[in-house]
């Protein structure tokens, strides 16, 4: 990953991956009705290790070689990306315990 | 860069400061006059003018709440009918949050960020001259309906479809939906004004991490304005397309979808209570800081919350929604990401109380507007929490309950604040105090009043009392708590009322505040007050977060500004490192044009489809005027 993106990763894939998931949520309960399957669960469970993995990035950022302004962007992501993985992670939760054809 | 090469232009730094300041006044200042008044771009008279609109809003709103509250105070009363008690909930809605709380808030940031910022005035200023007239013009549309007996009775967000052309007669829908076109027209310029000044105009060496937190809530508030209003003026344009040509958007019988409306506007509506929540949290960590006298704890954790609140606003919107049938695993996901955003919404009141814990605090007006936005707020987060839960939110819907709830929300999380920040940036606009006892006074009777008219609404909800009903049978138990609430009200009328006669007093004849009369930190205290015309001497130069406090005495300044022109400082995103000097656009009476031939061709085309293609013409005559070079130095860029 270029070191710019992953100054920004957790910034831009936690969002992402929660968006992503957020809208998920509203087609694939429709298929695993049908299908019986568990596609809500894996798309959320993936969307969290998406959100981790753009956090680590930024994390792996931090050090003394880079400027203040620059060392505050990253810290900033990671923050935002560990929010919306925890964010995510209530959408695995509850993809786990509800049946998804509840309506 | 283009530059004069033909006559030396006049630089700052060769002047002392009269002879400077003496050229910064005639290259900025508004000349009198009434048509000179309506040609100004100065961001802090728009500003003004905005605030002093938004506070008229709410006074207009606050008595269609008092006639409602009138009416309901005893069983079937018949003070007001069921169509005029439809027009006043749906008008007392409307105002407040299109015509008050979103441009006031907007108003805020107009007048402060550039300040705040260490600019000498907005981006696109002609533009934010245009919104002004923009929202003035929306307003009076809805206003002159009412007066007319014409006004909206759809609620303020206008269901389809009972606000569709088989049930909304007359143009009471499309009154409606164009005030919302009016008003989001005039948000979205401004935002993009707000975005652009934060991210190029500020003062060299303020990068990022030493941005105001006021400023940062701003930034976040302007994105979420420039994601979630196209949606609205979407909703808001098919509306009238449907009740006017008869497209289908809305009618499932011809293959439309009336539950699309309601994710439309509340993909808007959710996001709304943020743009006006997140500049109240902004303006709480400013006064938090001021009067505990210490920065702020948790600068970063702080930002982030901003950040986070401002994306996360985008993935609650179906917990408006939970009583539609939608499958229950999706609900849950936004019952998820409403569970979630109170994490944001924690660590900002952690770390104010921390900021407070540390400091020493100073308990004067604004922050005690702000400890009571906490506890408010918090009552209000946490009603928000059991409504975020499908089963509760099932039992409770469409009752007082959520009355109470969004109330404690958006006057607990953004009136209160409000109040503590005009009584904290009164003596920067106007160069006076407001009174600090007439404060006290202000802040106890809306509080309690306040506590006291909206709590109970919560019991009425849990009693099963539903929102939106002119009048009830005697045999129902809501009577007594109707009343006591009615009651209460004056109290709460009575503390506004205190409030508004402090500002007409101290606007006329309060106490000289001088520069910085709280000893904060930020820019805007480093000019005099009110601020002149060219904000700044001298641009300052920023090597902290709260300059003013690391260096009292002086700070330091640039120099290298044309002052026979307009003219700014354009830095970099990141580390706000000079880029270049830009020039900002004169005084031009064209916006105000703009705005006439805009606001013509929107009410025309409530009635017919052929004002938007004929009001397009004197819309792009004035466009032309707008951009057409006038000869002066602030041609050049």
């Amino acid at each position: 990953m270029s070191t710019g993106i992953a100054k920004y990763a957790g910034l831009l894939f936690a969002p992402g991956a929660w968006a992503i998931n957020t809208q998920l949520g509203q087609i694939l309960p429709y298929i695993d009705c049908g299908a019986g399957a568990s596609w809500s669960t894996v798309a959320s469970f993936g969307a969290v290790a998406l959100a981790l993995l753009g956090t680590a990035a930024s994390h792996a950022r931090i050090g003394p070689g880079e400027s203040r302004a620059n060392l505050f962007v990253v810290k900033l992501s990671v923050l935002a990306g560990l929010a919306f993985a925890f964010a995510i992670l209530l959408q695995g939760a509850a993809a786990v315990l509800l049946d998804p054809c509840l309506s | 860069m283009t530059e004069d090469r033909k006559q030396s232009p006049l630089m700052d730094d060769r002047l002392d400061d009269a002879e400077l300041e003496r050229h910064l006044l005639q290259s900025w200042q508004t000349p009198g006059g009434i048509w000179k008044a309506l040609a100004t771009v100065d961001h802090k008279t728009i500003a003004r003018r905005y605030i002093v609109t938004a506070f008229v809003f709410l006074i207009l709103g606050g008595l269609l709440a008092v006639a409602m509250r009138i009416q309901l105070a005893q069983p079937e009363a018949r003070i007001l009918d069921p169509d005029r008690y439809n027009q006043i909930f749906t008008m007392h809605g409307s105002t407040m949050m299109f015509l008050f709380a979103v441009p006031v808030m907007e108003a805020m940031a107009i007048y402060l960020v550039p300040l705040m910022v260490g600019t000498r005035n907005i981006a696109f200023p002609r533009l934010n001259a245009f919104s002004y007239w923009i929202i003035l013009a929306g307003g009076l549309l809805l206003w002159i309906s009412f007066a007319l007996d014409a006004a909206p009775d759809v609620g303020w967000f206008a269901y389809v479809p009972l606000s569709g052309p088989e049930y909304g007669s007359g143009k009471r829908a499309d009154i409606w939906a164009q005030m919302i076109t009016f008003t989001e027209l005039s948000a979205l310029a401004v935002a993009v004004e707000i975005v652009v000044t934060v991210f190029k105009q500020r003062a060299p060496g303020m990068s990022l991490d030493r941005i105001p937190l006021l400023v940062w809530s701003m930034l976040v508030m302007a994105f979420i304005v420039i994601m979630a209003m196209p949606a609205i003026m979407f909703a808001s344009s098919t509306l009238i397309l449907d009740r006017l040509v008869e497209t289908q958007f809305y009618n499932p019988a011809a293959g439309g979808d009336a539950l699309l409306w309601q994710h439309v506007f509340w993909f808007f509506g959710h996001p709304e209570v943020y743009i006006i929540f997140l500049p109240a949290a902004g303006m709480v960590s400013t006064i938090v800081a001021t009067f505990s006298r210490r920065a702020i704890f948790g600068y970063l954790p702080l930002v982030m919350a901003f950040i986070a609140t401002g994306i996360l606003a985008f993935g609650l919107w179906v917990h408006h929604m939970f009583v539609v049938g939608l499958p229950r695993l999706g609900e849950s996901f936004f019952t998820a990401s409403s569970m979630a955003i109170a994490v944001p919404a924690g660590i900002q009141v952690f770390c104010w109380l921390a900021t407070l814990w540390l400091g020493r605090p100073v308990f004067a007006t604004p922050l005690l507007f702000v400890i009571g936005f906490i506890v408010t707020f918090v009552i209000g987060g946490l009603t928000g929490v059991m409504v975020a839960s499908v089963p509760f939110d099932t039992q409770v819907h469409d009752t007082y309950f959520v009355v109470a709830h969004f109330h404690y929300v958006l006057v607990g999380g953004a009136v209160f604040p409000l109040l503590g920040a005009i009584y904290y940036w009164f003596p920067k606009m106007t160069g006076r105090m407001m009174s600090e006892r007439l404060g006290r006074w202000a802040f106890g009777l809306i509080f309690l009043g306040f506590n006291l008219t909206f709590f109970p609404m919560h019991i009425l909800g849990l009693l099963g009392m539903p929102r939106r009903v002119y009048t009830y049978q005697p045999d129902l138990p809501w009577g007594g708590l109707n009343l006591f609430i009615s009651l209460s009200a004056l109290l709460l009328v009575s503390g506004f009322l205190v409030f508004f006669i402090d500002v007409l007093r101290a606007w006329r004849s309060g106490l000289p505040a001088g520069p910085n009369p709280w000893k904060a930190a930020t820019l805007e205290w480093a000019t005099s007050s009110p601020p002149p015309a060219y904000n700044f001497r001298r641009i300052p130069v920023v090597d902290a977060c709260d300059p003013l406090w690391m260096h009292p005495e002086e700070l330091a300044v640039t120099a290298g500004l044309r002052v026979d022109r307009r003219e700014l400082i354009v830095s970099s995103v990141v580390e706000a490192l000079p880029e270049a000097r830009e020039s900002s656009p004169r005084d031009s009476i064209w916006p105000f044009w703009a705005a006439i031939a805009t606001s013509i061709m929107l009410i025309g085309s409530i009635f017919t489809p052929w004002a938007v293609v004929w009001g397009a013409i004197p819309v792009a005559v004035t466009l032309i005027g707008w951009f057409w070079p006038k000869g002066t130095a602030e041609d050049a860029s």
